[in-house]
């Protein structure tokens, strides 16, 4: 049973919860978004996104950057190349550790072979 | 045992968390790849429809003369009408080509490690060779009189021929799970019409050959833009 553990510890704590992840995928796929857009399109509070906002800021995983626009200048949330490196290996370490739970029979509400629950 | 019990449904919930984060990720990828694949579709046709538009101003420009209204100064409508299509083509490019650059940079993303620079310049190279080599090439040629009225049309099949060697490819072998075929359909459509436009040259003259050449460019662009937009759809 301590394989899962291994695995589970290779992922990157700052991107290993789902609010991060989630962030970091949008920014992702949408590029730079300022923060109410993001809370918006995510569906969270100002508390939580900031939260969670800060610490991908302090890995250096999202910065904060001014563009002008047409209301003026605006602070955008942008993936850093840092970031995105990031995210690909941290998807990459999902992927094992997903195909080993598959293997080992773990989890299963998504399919794939899992132990059914109840 | 009830430690280990609760050991296991403790991983489990994190399975299930990181599952569904895994799906998150491959859905993310499939909608950078739709919205680039729809993107270059999208202005392809729109520029091809331009492109048309110009082609046959021109044509008509050059064979029948500006139009001539009494109160107006010989070729100021000539002059009028081909800078408002003209402005129309960067208007287009001024909201198409952000949506296109954003979505290439989105694309660029799923481009792993330092391979990403050198192949995003060369994808930025590839279109200025591809539009500018062939036109030089066919309209220094003259094969035969009124040649150039309808030049663009090859030229147009070459750039497109390039764009697939330096660009389709290119992309198709970086980015997993691309299976762009927009330039490829292009090039082949138009190659086999091709004929048809030195038919027309010989059998209609200058209006016949433009006239033929602008529908088989229209009908080329349409195919191929619609059928990578099927293609994306059904891949999404």
């Amino acid at each position: 049973m301590t394989e899962p553990y291994r695995l589970l510890g290779r992922l990157d704590p700052v991107l290993r919860h789902p609010t991060r992840f989630a962030l970091m995928t949008l920014l992702i796929v949408s590029g730079p978004l300022t923060e109410g857009e993001a809370a918006r399109k995510l569906g969270l509070a100002w508390g939580p996104l900031s939260t969670h906002l800060s610490k991908l800021v302090e890995a250096g995983y999202v910065e904060k950057r001014r563009y002008p626009t047409l209301k003026g200048p605006r602070v955008f949330l942008a993936a850093t190349e840092e970031g995105v490196k990031a995210y690909r290996e941290y998807v990459e370490a999902l992927e094992e550790v997903v195909e080993y739970a598959r293997r080992a029979g773990l989890g299963g509400q998504h399919g794939g072979g899992g132990r059914p629950h109840g | 045992m009830p430690a280990k019990c609760s050991m296991v449904k403790h991983v489990e919930k994190e399975i299930n968390v990181l599952r569904a984060e895994k799906e998150l990720a491959g859905l993310a990828e499939k909608l950078i790849i739709y919205r680039f694949r729809v993107a270059l579709a999208n202005m392809t046709l729109t520029f091809a429809v331009i492109g048309a538009i110009l082609a046959f101003a021109l044509t008509l420009l050059f064979t029948v003369g500006p139009p001539r209204l009494p109160w107006v100064p010989a070729g100021l409508t000539g002059a009028v009408g081909l800078t408002a299509i003209i402005a129309t083509f960067f208007a287009a490019a001024a909201v198409l080509y952000p949506v296109y650059e954003k979505s290439l940079r989105g694309l660029s993303r799923l481009i792993p490690g330092e391979e990403r620079e050198s192949l995003v310049k060369r994808l930025n190279a590839a279109p200025i060779v591809s539009y500018t080599v062939p036109f030089a090439i066919f309209y220094l040629v003259k094969p035969y009189p009124g040649w150039e009225s309808h030049a663009w049309y090859f030229a147009l099949t070459l750039a497109s021929l390039t764009m697939y060697a330096m660009y389709e490819r290119a992309l198709n072998s970086k980015v997993e799970g691309l299976r762009l075929r927009i330039y490829l359909v292009l090039t082949a459509l138009m190659a086999v019409l091709s004929p048809l436009v030195v038919a027309a040259a010989s059998a209609w003259g200058v209006g016949g050959a433009v006239a033929v050449a602008v529908m088989a460019f229209l009908a080329s662009s349409l195919i191929a833009s619609l059928q990578e937009i099927y293609r994306a759809e059904r891949e999404l």
